[in-house]
């Protein structure tokens, strides 16, 4: 089988998937039992004359059969349609996009940190399989993943903020992307929405310095959740790796250990880690939600709390499918990599 | 064949003298779920109630071991009945999925013409991060710590279900089961009697490790406002009506968040192990 087939048929898998997830969103808003699809789309404890109520549901097109129903959702959908969003004061999507490069910052950087601090903690296990130091990154990531990361944000919050604080040493923001003052002073006409990307654009240096030092709570602590599952599979692979027989030989050759370990053995031991980075991703857009709120970071995450205060579920439903979409693209843009690096998957 | 219940089960224990993190992990669990399990009979549920804002914020002390709250409420008692709440919750959790997941698996895996469309369901079920997932569908049903654990149950199943196959797809093909086929034994009595108990194990070792998982996830969404209000004790509102008072009085986050990291910790522990010791591919 040829790449196009191959990129083709995960096309059309990806595809149904896509399909399913929106029946599933669809069912939430309009198919649960006992609850009227209106209710999400009225503020509680508003009154709202019978008139609003009947346009409503000519609107949502309530009258007509369910599937029917779904034929329109879905043609709202590919219009950019995602209704209207009573906690942003904005639709739904327009709400999520100008949000989002808040949370991809975030994400991208615990992504980072996680696989700096993951892969060779996974390595090392590996190599010192059963001894001190394998039982000692094995303990720490069961540690790691015990935390609930909510609470371990405000712990962090409390010692790096406050009390290195209140001791007169220098100490970390924990609240905002940006100190009031560095936003006032030193403004950022926004390029892409990336602070960090946007005032290096501009080379605004003191812009730049407070959002790297805003980053660094709140990304440590989204990157714990995804830092044991790297360390697991990393260690895995690279076990599995390390039995077969091009490192037997190139051990016998006399390569030192190093070279067997970081040239030969890592380059193909590296790629579960890899192909995994979609679910990663939307592991960490989940605790992004938990996060954000934490460290008030103005992110997708921390709308979508709000929305849940707010009972907005057409905000709420609305996040859950635009993650989803975004871990169905990333997994895409991973399984076409993957197949272009090793071409073996395609059969 | 498989070996029999009884031999697995002395293996593990044998197993569990070596892990001695393992066995630590399981005393601290059941003195947590002893405790959990106790509470309401220990502390008298007008605790609740006994709003005292004259005694509201005291540091932990000799009566009020872990402090009192913003309501002037012993903050030891609120944890205790919240331990009871949260572990209740998250290992019926638990335990729906089990039986939801195993029992969809076990079929998925036996019946050709069901296998196909509960694959492509849990594919989509596992496409959407199931904190993300769960918060939808507990969005739609309504904020309460019931609705919040049927929508845990909604997202758990599906990975029990896809393991739960794979196992039967390759247990069915081994020699035994075709013997007992061939003296007559039927279909249901072949899937409930023979195929779930040799396959179950792995299945079942992801469970301590999940319960972990599921109180901190019901934890979290319970702190971004799924909690259940001020007068019913549970560990993610404690956190979250904590916070507000963090600079000026951390032990209200510190006990909470602590008790959620020491029983998820513990649960984690125990997981590690069973894991190891039942994953088919770990073993030798």
């Amino acid at each position: 089988m040829g790449f196009l087939a191959y990129v083709l048929r995960r096309l059309a898998f990806l595809g149904l998937v896509l399909v399913g997830v929106s029946l599933v969103v669809f069912f939430l808003l309009r198919g649960m039992p006992g609850v009227d699809p209106r209710a999400a789309y009225i503020a509680p404890g508003l009154p709202i004359s019978p008139d609003a109520l009947s346009a409503l549901r000519k609107e949502l097109h309530l009258d007509e059969p369910l599937p029917v129903q779904y034929a329109y959702y879905v043609a709202d959908l590919l219009r950019g349609d995602w209704g209207y969003s009573r906690t942003a004061a904005q639709p739904v999507l327009d709400a999520l996009l100008g949000r989002l490069p808040a949370t991809v910052e975030l994400a991208v950087v615990a992504v980072v940190l996680s696989a700096a601090l993951g892969v060779p903690a996974g390595i090392v296990a590996a190599l010192r399989k059963d001894r001190a130091a394998d039982v000692a990154v094995r303990v720490l990531s069961i540690t790691g993943i015990s935390f609930p990361v909510f609470w371990l944000g405000i712990i962090l919050q409390l010692v790096f903020f406050y009390y290195l604080g209140t001791l007169g040493l220098p100490s970390l923001p924990s609240r905002g992307r940006v100190g009031d003052l560095v936003a006032l002073q030193y403004p950022l006409g926004a390029v892409t929405g990336f602070y960090v990307v946007d005032s290096l654009v501009r080379g605004n240096l003191p812009f730049l310095l407070s959002a790297l030092s805003h980053l660094v709570l709140p990304s440590f602590t989204l990157s714990l959740i995804s830092l044991a599952a790297v360390v697991r599979i990393m260690r895995a692979s690279m076990l599995e790796v390390l039995r077969q027989d091009y490192i037997l030989l190139a051990r016998s050759k006399g390569l030192p250990a190093r070279v067997v370990v970081l040239r030969h053995a890592l380059r193909n031991a590296i790629t579960p880690v890899l192909t995994t980075a979609g679910t990663t991703l939307g592991i960490l857009l989940g605790g992004a939600v938990v996060v954000e709120t934490v460290f008030s970071w103005p992110g997708i995450g921390r709308l979508a709390a709000q929305g849940i205060l707010n009972n907005d579920s057409v905000l709420v439903v609305g996040f859950t499918l635009f993650v989803a979409t975004m871990m169905v693209l990333v997994n895409l843009v991973v399984d076409v990599l993957y197949a272009v690096v090793d071409p073996r998957v395609r059969y | 064949m498989a070996p029999p219940v009884a031999e697995r089960l002395r293996e593990a224990a044998r197993l569990l003298r070596h892990a001695r993190l393992a066995t630590a992990g399981f005393v601290v669990f059941l003195v947590i779920l002893a405790t959990g399990a106790a509470a309401p009979f220990l502390i008298p549920g007008s605790v609740v109630r006994d709003v005292q804002f004259s005694a509201k914020l005291a540091p932990p002390d000799a009566i009020h071991w872990f402090g009192t709250d913003d309501f002037g409420r012993d903050l030891f008692s609120m944890v205790l009945l919240a331990t009871h709440l949260d572990l209740r919750a998250a290992l019926s959790v638990v335990g729906a999925a089990l039986v939801i997941g195993i029992g969809l698996g076990a079929l998925a895996g036996f019946v050709k013409s069901l296998d196909e469309p509960l694959m492509r369901i849990t594919d989509v079920f596992l496409s959407i991060p199931s904190l993300v997932l769960a918060m939808a569908i507990a969005s739609v049903l309504g904020r309460s710590i019931e609705n919040l654990s049927i929508a845990l149950v909604f997202v758990s199943w599906p990975i029990y279900c896809r393991l739960m196959r794979g196992q039967v797809l390759s247990e069915k093909e081994k020699p035994y089961v075709r013997a007992l086929r061939s003296l007559g034994v039927g279909r249901a009595r072949m899937i409930v009697r023979h195929i779930i108990p040799n396959t179950v194990f792995p299945v079942v070792a992801r469970a301590p490790a999940d319960v972990g998982l599921i109180l901190i996830t019901l934890a979290a969404l319970s702190y971004i406002g799924f909690g259940p209000g001020p007068y019913v004790p549970e560990w993610g509102s404690l956190v979250a009506a904590g916070q507000a008072y963090i600079f000026q009085a951390p032990w209200l986050v510190v006990f909470p968040g602590g008790a959620i990291f020491l029983t998820s910790l513990s649960l984690n522990l125990v997981g590690d192990w069973a894991r190891d010791v039942f994953d088919p591919r770990l073993r030798s």
